[in-house]
């Protein structure tokens, strides 16, 4: 191998670049023969030679393709003297190879590029024996060489651990192998100091040269939080290196803190990201966090690094909140369904431990939770233990009663165990002597520790105690009625709260008691205290079992048959085999974290002989295959420039004969592109749908969407159809029906043209999809059994249409094949279309209906066929002859649709000469068919024109009488 | 002695397809008429002919020779004998023959040549279904009226299909056909013969006193021409090419040309009185036929 100083690329066969002196050679053997044209039979070839002069067939091959061919037989030669990128003179040594891997948590991060290293080191040399030796290997075995083929399944089982390497139990292992074996060493180092490296270090220098593979970039860590004094919560984020300051190119990292939300989800409560100053090794990070979310902390962690060192796990709630109940003096016996506390007891009973206490007693025994029921007067003593208490992070729930509503303050006096002041008296609603209904509740606002409880309907609030206006009053209500008042308020006081329900504890006041919502809402405020960062525990003398715990990747996971931990073992963890997680003793939670709150990651350091290489540094690769396949893909290109050239390409039915070859190619090149399909998929819906009112619309529909903006060809076509009167025809689903639907159309345009007032433009194909609708006063849809279901869309625009005034002529085109009590295959389908519209109901057409007479005077509606029933809007039930007239009053306005099977556009076809394109009936009978069906047609339009006008006409003689008089 | 040469089978086989072909386009074109059957005005009414059409009651002013007195003696009123109208006309067809015509740009397209046929033949059937005389140009056959010429115009329409001609072009020989005062000659040609012949054809054509039919029958291909790319045209003889380096630039102008002599064929028809109408292979073919039976009509 050769490797010019310049460039770091090497050949392995040099000489075969001398070929590249024949490329000028190709360039001119190329030049002169162009690639040869299509050759096509075509009989009109006499008026071609009347056109040729102008246009003269290309005698010399393009430039760009002869480029293209150059540029192809380049890369073919340099592919064949095989190319390597950043050719590195091999090992010198060629024994057997040992690679040392740090597969600690500190080398999970680049996990995947290490593993590469190392396949890419050992795949070198298939012939060369290769041994594997794990430093953090849950148990400490010594290294057996292999050929790299074996050992690659050992390799790709190799998995980062959770814990740290411990290369300190491999040194004896290495001094014990054969003492004639020597080996040279490849140590893939974590970066991070680790205890013993220095005497695996010597063991593995006296069996033959070592040298390091280190990746440079800083390996990141987090400590476990602490609670201070004050309580906030303090961890930091250690690194093996200095950190570059945080800036424009170096985002801050991101901590997450995950636990369970309100509604009892697992998932990032809180995403703070952590700036770095310049050049630090450690970045202290405080919380101060709201104490409800402190009680749902499951873990720590940094955004984006999979490493177990990111993950940093907290105790979690331990046991259930211990709950004191203090009842109001008086000490009555009163039934059991009516004691005040019969319902805390019962709701709370479900929570935790319940024990009951006289107020005076309550703060010395120091419980998670007091609930006071409705206790009006504290003497002051007790009140400021109880706050002293709550200043610790005690909870204080209160609920208001009787004794409450009546208790009245000194004024200016606030109660400090109250959260906000209340005004004397109670408020009743909905009761005999009230105008007010009995309140529901309101849902809860976000930044209430209820928010996520579903409300149940059937909560009313009767009584309530009101509160006096505070600016802080809206802050402090975590729960409220419909009406805005305060249901629940809770002010923090120190690291604990104080709540207050202002409604008594029993059904009294309110059905709350009674209901799921009331537990529900004891279960968020009654929370153990303190926070999840448990004080530390005895860990000896027990068997702990673990619950959750860290892989390598800092995944936390159900721990499933993991064996029980003796807490003395528990102690120095974590350490290989004990995996960092949370443990389980009995009651007792012990969260097991890979550092201690002070932990310092120091960077691994090697003497100065040992040559350290950074992980990323690249290796030799060779490059003779992406040649070929860049060859490949332009040899694509050229065949499809040779397609163009010929005009192969264009040919659309029978796909040249190269094309699956091409196709078949470009499948191949298809994996290295994956989800490109995907990109290519048409953007949702987007269709740009049109409406608006058809031309003769009387009001709009009140709830109408506001009419979709046109654009492009749409709105071009709508113009089209709107400058002129336009005759729409919808799809039948039969391209040879469509052409006669327009044929049809066609005819008939030229009939009203020609014998009336009405001068249609051509007629037009309308697509329900996209088109406007509202330009044409009729639609022809002729029916067959293929006929498409418009989409839902095209169906709500089409009910548009016709609400507005449109008219749709349903003509399934098969009058001759109906028999009674039996479908034919168009009708059914038009009953499935037709049922999908809204119809109005329908009736034949009456012999005295406006369409009879509304430009010629008919008595039938004969299509090609004649007989058919056609059908139209069924006139109103109510309608009577008027005696003197000879029409009822009927169709007031005009039917939206017309249903028949005559086949009006065949009768009306005729082709661009103007002649008919299909005959109809027999002989002279039949023209006079056609005829019929003609002025059927002009009635028809007339008749969605000019609307009932013609029927007006007929009051014009009764009218004039009576102006004559 | 046996002088059958080696292709023989070949020639034989090529018969039979020939066989199979003629045989299917001649139930085509029997098809085709009986779609258009319907729609056809049959003579089927009194006038000046040899049979008998039917009796009428004669009513005050009918010429007194002209009752039929074996009928009348047969009832009390006077009954008059009306004969059918047969006024035969001659009817020529010509279809241009010439490789040109064995052309389709699609398989599933029919041959110029054979769709001209079936149209002629079907309007043959009718003609003669309706009492006239048909003849033919090329081959020649006279016009003939009666049971078994139809038989005889299909076997000489169809029968030239199996010769395959070597020129692109064939004149169309017009003849006396063409100067006989009542005669009506029907012309099925795709009208793309070179510049001087299609000037010669139309000088003659106008010189002619019958009354003429035009069809011009054109595969899509030639109306629309679809070409891109660099191509070589052949004609179907392969007498003539063409080659474009970018015939989808010239398609304007091919189209302009082909509309020029459409145009010139219009005026044509126009001044006479005569009808011209184009029709496209991937047309249906019943269309084409309900214009030439119209268009064949006598004036009313």
């Amino acid at each position: 191998m050769s490797a010019p100083p310049f460039l770091p690329i090497g050949f392995g066969h040099p000489w075969l670049l001398l070929a590249l002196l024949l490329l000028p050679l190709l360039w001119w053997l190329m030049r002169a023969t162009p690639p040869s044209p299509v050759r096509r039979v075509f009989p009109a070839v006499t008026l071609l030679a009347e056109l040729s002069d102008r246009d003269r067939p290309a005698a010399r091959t393009p430039w760009w393709l002869l480029l293209l061919r150059t540029l192809l037989a380049t890369l073919l030669i340099l592919a064949a003297a095989d190319p390597v990128l950043d050719p590195r003179p091999a090992p010198a040594d060629r024994g057997p190879l040992l690679v040392v891997i740090d597969n600690g948590w500190a080398a999970a991060a680049d996990w995947q590029k290490r593993l590469k290293t190392v396949r890419r080191l050992i795949e070198a040399d298939p012939a060369r024996p290769v041994a594997l030796l794990p430093t953090a290997a849950p148990r400490a075995a010594a290294p057996v060489f292999r050929t790299p083929d074996d050992l690659r399944p050992h390799l790709a089982a190799l998995l980062p651990e959770p814990w740290p390497d411990a290369p300190a139990r491999l040194a004896p292992l290495i001094a014990k192998l054969a003492p004639s074996l020597t080996f040279s060493t490849l140590w893939l180092s974590s970066g991070v100091a680790a205890e013993g490296r220095d005497a695996l270090l010597a063991a593995l220098e006296a069996r033959g040269p070592v040298r390091v593979i280190e990746s440079p970039a800083p390996t990141l860590a987090l400590t476990p939080p602490e609670t201070e004094r004050n309580g906030t919560l303090r961890l930091s984020l250690v690194s093996s290196r200095p950190l570059p300051q945080s800036g424009a190119e170096e985002p801050p990292r991101i901590l997450e803190i995950v636990g369970r939300d309100p509604a009892g989800r697992t998932r990032v409560l809180v995403r703070r990201p952590i700036a770095s100053p310049a050049n630090a090794r450690r970045i202290p990070i405080r919380l101060s966090l709201p104490p409800e979310l402190l009680g749902r902390i499951d873990h720590f962690r940094l955004a984006g690094l999979a490493s177990a060192g990111a993950v940093s796990l907290v105790g979690g709630r331990l046991g259930k909140p211990r709950i004191l109940l203090v009842a109001p003096r008086g000490g009555e016996e009163r039934e059991r369904l009516l004691s005040p506390l019969h319902y805390l007891e019962t709701a709370l009973g479900e929570i935790g431990p319940v024990a009951r206490a006289t107020l005076a007693d309550a703060a010395a025994a120091n419980p998670d939770v007091i609930v006071l029921a409705d206790i009006a007067r504290i003497d002051p003593a007790t009140t400021r233990r109880l706050e002293r208490w709550v200043e610790k992070g005690g909870r204080l729930v209160r609920f208001a009663g009787p004794r409450m509503a009546a208790a009245t303050l000194a004024p200016g006096t606030t109660d400090p165990l109250l959260p906000v002041t209340l005004r004397p008296g109670d408020r009743s609603l909905g009761g005999v002597m009230s105008w007010s209904r009995p309140r529901r509740l309101r849902a809860f606002p976000d930044a209430s520790p209820f928010q996520g409880i579903p409300l149940p309907d059937d909560v009313t609030i009767r009584r309530q105690l009101l509160a006096a206006p505070d600016p802080e009053l809206a802050e402090r209500t975590i729960a409220m009625l419909e009406d805005g008042t305060p249901l629940v308020t809770r002010k923090p006081v120190g690291r604990g709260t104080v709540t207050l329900f202002h409604v008594a504890a029993t059904p009294d006041w309110s059905s709350l008691p009674l209901s799921r919502l009331f537990l529900d809402m004891l279960g968020r405020l009654a929370t153990p205290r303190g926070s999840a960062i448990s004080a530390p525990v005895r860990l000896s003398g027990r068997m702990w079992h673990p619950e959750r715990l860290v892989d390598g990747f800092g995944r936390l996971a159900p721990a499933r048959d993991a064996a029980p931990v003796p807490g003395e073992a528990l102690a120095d963890a974590p350490a290989p085999g004990i995996a960092p997680g949370l443990y389980r003793a009995g009651e007792m939670r012990h969260p097991v974290n890979l550092f201690g709150p002070d932990a310092v990651l120091a960077p691994a350091s090697w003497p100065a002989d040992v040559p350290v290489r950074p992980l990323d540094a690249p290796l030799p690769r060779p490059l003779a295959g992406p040649l070929l396949l860049l060859a490949l893909l332009l040899l694509l290109v050229e065949s499809g420039a040779m397609l163009l050239l010929r005009g192969t390409l264009h040919r659309r039915r029978h796909p040249p004969p190269g094309t699956p070859l091409l196709v078949l190619a470009l499948l191949s090149l298809a994996p290295a592109a994956p989800g490109r399909a995907q990109g290519l998929a048409a953007p949702p819906g987007t269709a740009p749908s049109v409406a608006g009112e058809p031309a003769r619309s009387a009001d709009p529909l009140p709830q109408a969407p506001p009419p979709p903006r046109l654009a492009g060809e749409a709105l071009a076509r709508a113009l089209a159809a709107a400058s002129r009167t336009t005759l729409g025809y919808l799809a039948s689903g039969e391209p040879a029906v469509d052409r006669i639907a327009e044929a049809g159309l066609r005819g008939l345009s030229e009939a009203l043209t020609e014998r009336t007032a009405v001068e249609p433009g051509p007629p037009m194909r309308v697509d329900p999809e996209k088109d406007a609708l509202a330009p044409f006063p009729l639609l022809y849809w002729p029916i067959t059994a293929s006929t498409p279901m418009p989409s839902p869309a095209a169906l709500a625009r089409l009910d548009r249409y016709l609400a507005t005034g449109g008219m749709i002529v349903f003509d399934t085109r098969d009058a001759p094949l109906a028999a009674p009590g039996a479908d034919t295959p168009a009708r059914t389908r038009l009953r499935l279309i037709a049922g999908a519209l809204e119809m109005p109901p329908l009736a034949p057409v009456p012999r005295d209906h406006v369409l009879t007479r509304s430009f010629y005077l008919i008595e039938s509606f004969p299509g090609r066929f004649a007989g058919g029933t056609v059908w139209i809007e069924a006139p109103p039930t109510e309608a009577e002859a008027l005696p003197g007239v000879p029409f009822r009053r009927l169709n007031d306005g005009v039917s939206p649709v017309l249903i028949g099977s005559n086949d009006w556009i065949g009768a009306w076809a005729v082709n661009e000469e103007g002649w008919p394109l299909l005959p109809v009936g027999s002989g002279y009978e039949g023209e006079m068919q056609r005829e019929r069906a003609l002025r059927f047609g002009i009635n028809l339009v007339m008749y969605v024109l000019t609307g009932n006008y013609k029927s007006d006409q007929v009051h014009v003689p009764a009218l004039l009488e009576r102006l004559g008089q | 002695m046996n002088t059958a040469p080696a292709a023989a089978p070949h020639l034989a086989a090529e018969a039979r397809s020939l066989a199979e072909r003629i045989g299917r386009l001649r139930t085509e074109a029997a098809a085709l008429a009986r779609t258009v059957a319907l729609g056809l005005h049959g003579r089927r009414q009194k006038g000046a002919g040899e049979d008998f059409w039917q009796y009428r009651p004669a009513l005050a002013g009918d010429d007194a020779a002209a009752i039929d007195w074996r009928r009348s003696a047969r009832d009390d009123a006077l009954y008059l004998r009306e004969r059918e109208w047969q006024a035969a006309q001659e009817i020529r067809l010509a279809v241009e023959e010439g490789a040109a015509m064995l052309y389709a740009s699609r398989r599933e397209l029919p041959l110029k040549a054979e769709r001209a046929r079936v149209l002629a033949l079907a309007l043959g059937e009718l003609l003669i279904d309706g009492g006239e005389k048909v003849g033919l140009l090329t081959p020649p056959l006279p016009p003939q009226a009666g049971r078994t010429a139809a038989a005889r115009l299909a076997h000489a329409l169809l029968g030239a299909l199996a010769a395959t001609p070597a020129e692109d072009h064939r004149p169309i020989p017009l003849g006396a056909a063409h100067a006989a005062r009542d005669g009506h000659l029907v012309l099925i040609a795709d009208f793309l013969m070179p510049r001087d012949a299609f000037d010669h054809l139309l000088e003659r054509l106008a010189t002619g006193t019958a009354r003429l039919t035009l069809l011009q029958i054109l595969d899509p291909a030639e109306e629309r021409f679809p070409y891109r790319g660099r191509t070589e045209f052949v004609s179907v003889s392969g007498r003539k090419r063409q080659e474009l380096a970018e015939p989808a630039a010239l398609g304007a102008d091919y189209r302009r040309l082909l509309e020029e002599r459409r145009e010139r064929l219009r005026l044509l028809a126009r001044r006479r009185g005569w009808r011209f109408a184009v029709h496209r292979t991937d047309r249906s073919a019943t269309e084409a036929l309900a214009w030439l039976v119209r268009a064949l009509e006598p004036v009313r």
